[in-house]
């Protein structure tokens, strides 16, 4: 996991030298490469929480309860990590609007999956009210 | 003189023979006829099974005082508390694994300046937590309810059985106030519990929800306001319900002294030559009355205690779990679900409170009984 680290860091610096180059030479290349950058990256972070999901999946089982809720709260947070590093990159190449508008449809997706989580807590309460 | 002594050979020859009674002829005969069969058919399913368990023989009101020991008792606390702990300890684990989750979206929202998604990641994280926590806290208030109505149910069966021993101690007067004071304090239990505070305990709930959901709104004073109110409430209620009774008891009971001792001078006195060893008599039996009105009245608390246990320690585990999950989602860093855990934890404080509550008033009012006119 050290060594994935290292060669990570190693390839963002590669990546930044390089945008700077590129970007000298041709503005278009460079915004080019500076989405390949992010995406070489993204790429890295998934594997990297992956194995932590692993870890929650494996102490989900253990406790034998309900684990949908846990998984939305999963897919919400990889929602939101890939909506802000999509802004982010958005906003680097000077897309300002597109990042704002990808961030509701971020929020949005989020709570389109927590709808589940929302109709539970009422039938729970429908429930224990009938 | 010669007259004198064919009276005496007369009286002789038609004498009858006269012994003691015996003290456990008496102490059986007193337990047929207070009907305390009845009362042990009046037992939960699951109370039946363990007064069996608890002991190597099965509990009764006539072998209460050999078959209860106090390692007996405790082993099987700890074995009930063991059972409770393994079955809730998987709350704590999901609350730890949502703790660990949202402590990821924290430290996403904290590397970044730009902050717009993490309200809804909140309401997320808070919408998870409540789906397991509503679960746990409905079957709380449920089988809080249910336990107070078995208790109280229970109650009901053995009150004229212990007013009836009452009386047969000497207490008529005493025997009159318990009553009719134990069935409105169950009518009241019952009414007060099931339909102002454990629906109260619903809105307390209600409100950490709306507290933790909504963005904005502040309703924590509230929600402390809603949980004083609700502890001194109970507190209050079953305070001035325990005093009136120990008032009632030494009122009625100086009545039943005078009573008893009016009873014993004019037995002693107008029955003439066996009226002082009818006084006695009167006495042996007012004492083993006394004796079974004391077994009867520890059975009906043991059977109350074991009503009681389970319930009460499910809700105080439940208690411990969520206070030590707001003591780890604090030290981790997560201050809005501590303070959320630490809200619920409070709601089972309460439900704690009221429950014990009640079980503390029934077995104090017992107790009650069972003290008053035993000789000093």
């Amino acid at each position: 996991m050290n060594t994935d680290f290292f060669v990570l860091a190693i390839a963002a610096l590669i990546f930044a030298v390089l945008i700077v180059f590129l970007k000298q030479q041709n503005k278009e290349i460079g915004m080019l490469a500076a989405i390949v950058g992010g995406i070489f990256i993204l790429i890295y972070i998934i594997k990297y929480a992956a194995a932590s999901f692993d870890f929650i999946n494996e102490l989900v089982r253990a406790t034998k309860l309900p684990n949908d809720s846990i998984l939305i709260l999963i897919k919400a947070l990889g929602i939101a990590y890939l909506t802000q590093f999509i802004c982010e990159l958005c906003k680097d190449v000077g897309e300002g609007a597109l990042a704002s508008k990808l961030e509701i449809a971020g929020k949005l997706t989020i709570l389109v999956i927590s709808i589940p989580l929302f109709t539970k807590i009422l039938e729970l309460i429908t429930s224990s009210l009938g | 003189m010669k007259k004198i002594f064919l009276i005496f050979i007369f009286m002789l020859l038609f004498c009858i023979q006269a012994n003691a009674e015996d003290i456990s002829d008496i102490l059986k005969e007193q337990y047929k006829n207070a009907n305390i069969s009845e009362l042990e058919r009046k037992l939960p399913n699951n109370v039946r099974n363990d007064l069996s368990n608890i002991a190597d023989e099965k509990i009764t009101p006539e072998n209460i005082g050999k078959a209860l020991d106090f390692n007996n008792i405790f082993s099987f606390i700890l074995k009930n508390l063991a059972n409770v702990f393994k079955k809730e300890s998987k709350i704590f684990i999901f609350i730890i694994i949502i703790v660990i989750i949202s402590m990821l979206f924290e430290s996403l929202f904290n590397s970044l300046a730009n902050k717009s998604l993490e309200n809804v990641s909140n309401i997320a994280i808070a919408l998870c937590l409540i789906s397991v926590i509503f679960v746990s806290l409905n079957d709380s208030i449920k089988s809080s309810a249910d336990t107070i109505n078995q208790m109280v149910v229970f109650s009901k069966a053995l009150i004229p059985v212990m007013c009836g021993l009452m009386v047969g101690t000497g207490q008529p007067a005493s025997a009159a106030v318990f009553n009719s004071f134990l069935f409105i304090a169950c009518q009241l239990c019952t009414a007060i519990s099931e339909s102002v505070l454990l629906p109260l305990v619903n809105v307390y709930f209600a409100l950490i929800i709306a507290d933790s959901v909504i963005v904005g709104v502040k309703l924590n004073n509230f929600t402390d306001f809603l949980k004083k109110m609700l502890t001194w409430g109970v507190g209050l209620l079953f305070s001035v319900f325990v005093g009136i009774m120990s008032l009632q008891s030494i009122l009625s009971g100086a009545a039943d002294g005078i009573a008893k001792r009016t009873v014993k001078f004019a037995v002693g006195s107008m029955i003439p030559v066996a009226g002082g060893v009818l006084g006695e008599a009167m006495e042996t039996v007012f004492s083993c009355a006394n004796s079974i009105k004391a077994t009867t009245g520890v059975f009906g608390i043991v059977v109350i205690l074991l009503i009681v246990l389970v319930p009460l320690l499910t809700v105080f585990v439940k208690y411990i779990i969520f206070k030590f999950s707001s003591f780890v989602a604090a030290s981790l860093g997560s201050e809005k679900i501590s303070l959320m855990l630490s809200n619920i934890s409070s709601a089972f404080a309460i439900l704690l409170s009221i429950t014990l509550g009640t079980s503390i008033l029934l077995i104090v009012s017992f107790s009650i009984i069972i003290s008053s006119g035993v000789p000093k």
